[in-house]
């Protein structure tokens, strides 16, 4: 269990170094920002406490702000990523996954569950961040534009992420199961 | 007593929540003044370290391109030197206040930069202990960058051109119509420049330089852009200028930080007679 919160917090790390000095250096235009970090957030197993949950999204944000000079704005929208997902879970999480304290990830989730899922809480981080960057009532539709843009990017950087790097373990049995 | 602690419990969370909450918030209200977060200071130091290292790797991948910006501004300052006019008698070789240097210029390095945002910032490896101070303008080989925001011992950040704040008063090199500079956040190639009433005549083409007049940023005459376009504002009859700037920020590497040395006179001076002639500060 021990090895397991190690294994957590390094892939959390590790997905903060390689977001702030590779992928936010990808300059696709002004509307695609692409970030990998909630990725850690978004695969916290299901059973780790709220107050855990709370702590790993603010202090995430903020190793980002530190370094991307973006004072308190990614802080703000993972914080908020990481309450939302606590009653997200509360939808989509059915009695055995809880019991095996699953990450909710592309491959435990199962495909559909796993991106509305991911979808609902970037969306709402990518929202957060974007109104609070701009910061201006009157430019809604750069917000709106940005705020879809980079989500959808985003979501689907992840699932590839996954395919790459992540393996279906125990796939089969799950999808006998359903 | 077993309630509330029953209730703290439950909804400890919500109460940590709105706390992170907060803390996030109040920072990103204080971001517009930089030198007031304490420790951004401190920490700006820490990845100020970081970058530095980042950037020594990664400048390897820029050299060709750095060294023909170098080239071009070789021959732009060579035009310059004085043994360039010496044949020109008709040249002006200024007057009253000449021959004392009123700017300095200290090189420095880019070692991190942003372009998406709304409000982008670049990091510059000198600080306290070069002598760069809050304040002063950044420009780039091939034209104007950024002004510095806060200043650790060995680092600044500084707020690029690209930040919907920026302040800088600009003219057109050919008339000398002043005018405002007003980022947009869409592009990062393209600014837009305000306050040009519509009898002045504006053609695609057109070089805006800065003004040096309201702010105490930069000299006059540096190089901001060229203009690509316009539309006239139905509300006042002004100009919307659509502006291509002249620094490439997407490769931002080598800059300098310019000192305006009267700086202090002349702000004293104008504070003592409480008149505003700065309504483009840079504070």
């Amino acid at each position: 269990m021990n090895n397991r919160n190690l294994l957590i917090a390094l892939r959390l790390l590790a997905l903060l170094v390689i977001d702030i000095f590779l992928v936010s250096r990808l300059e696709i235009g002004i509307y695609f920002v692409p970030h990998i970090y909630f990725l850690g957030l978004l695969l916290m197993p299901v059973r780790s406490s709220k107050v855990v949950m709370l702590l790993f999204g603010f202090f995430s944000g903020l190793v980002m702000d530190l370094f991307l000079n973006t004072v308190g704005l990614h802080a703000a929208a993972s914080t908020l990523l990481a309450f939302i997902r606590i009653f997200t879970l509360r939808f989509y999480l059915a009695p055995e996954d809880e019991d095996n304290n699953i990450s909710p990830g592309l491959y435990t989730f199962g495909n559909r569950k796993y991106l509305i899922y991911s979808s609902i809480l970037i969306l709402i981080h990518q929202l957060a961040f974007f109104s609070l960057e701009v910061f201006n009532p009157s430019s809604i539709l750069l917000i709106v534009k940005k705020t879809l843009a980079s989500s959808i990017l985003n979501i689907t950087l992840l699932v590839f992420i996954q395919m790459l790097f992540m393996k279906p373990a125990k796939k089969k049995n799950e999808r006998r199961k359903r | 007593m077993r309630n509330l602690s029953f209730l703290l419990q439950k909804f400890g969370f919500i109460l940590l929540f709105l706390l992170l909450e907060g803390v996030a918030l109040f920072l990103i209200l204080q971001r517009t003044n930089f030198q007031k977060v304490a420790f951004l200071n401190s920490t700006s130091e820490f990845t100020g370290k970081i970058y530095s290292y980042y950037g020594g790797f990664r400048e390897y991948f820029y050299l060709k391109k750095e060294n023909e910006i170098l080239a071009e501004e070789n021959v732009r300052l060579y035009a310059l030197v004085e043994q360039s006019w010496r044949n020109f008698a008709a040249q002006p070789k200024g007057t009253d206040s000449s021959y004392k240097q009123v700017f300095t210029y200290t090189p420095c390095n880019v070692i991190n930069n942003s372009l998406s945002k709304t409000q982008n910032y670049f990091t510059i490896d000198a600080g306290s202990a070069q002598g760069i101070h809050p304040g002063m303008g950044i420009i780039s080989p091939s034209g104007i960058a950024g002004v510095v925001k806060g200043v650790s011992e060995n680092f600044s950040v500084c707020m690029s051109v690209l930040n919907t704040n920026f302040p800088v008063s600009i003219q057109t090199r050919k008339s000398k119509d002043a005018g405002t500079l007003a980022w947009d956040g869409k592009s990062s190639v393209f600014s837009k420049v305000v306050d040009i009433p519509n009898h002045v005549s504006i053609q695609p083409g057109d070089t805006i330089e800065t003004s040096g007049l309201k702010s105490r940023i930069f000299p006059e005459g540096l190089l901001v852009g060229f203009v690509t376009g316009y539309t006239i504002d139905p509300d006042d009859g002004s100009y919307l200028i659509l502006v291509r700037l002249s620094t490439s920020f997407t490769a931002l590497r080598q800059v300098y930080a310019i000192d305006y040395k009267y700086e202090a006179e002349q702000k004293n001076l104008e504070d003592s007679l409480a008149i505003d002639l700065a309504p483009v500060s840079h504070e």
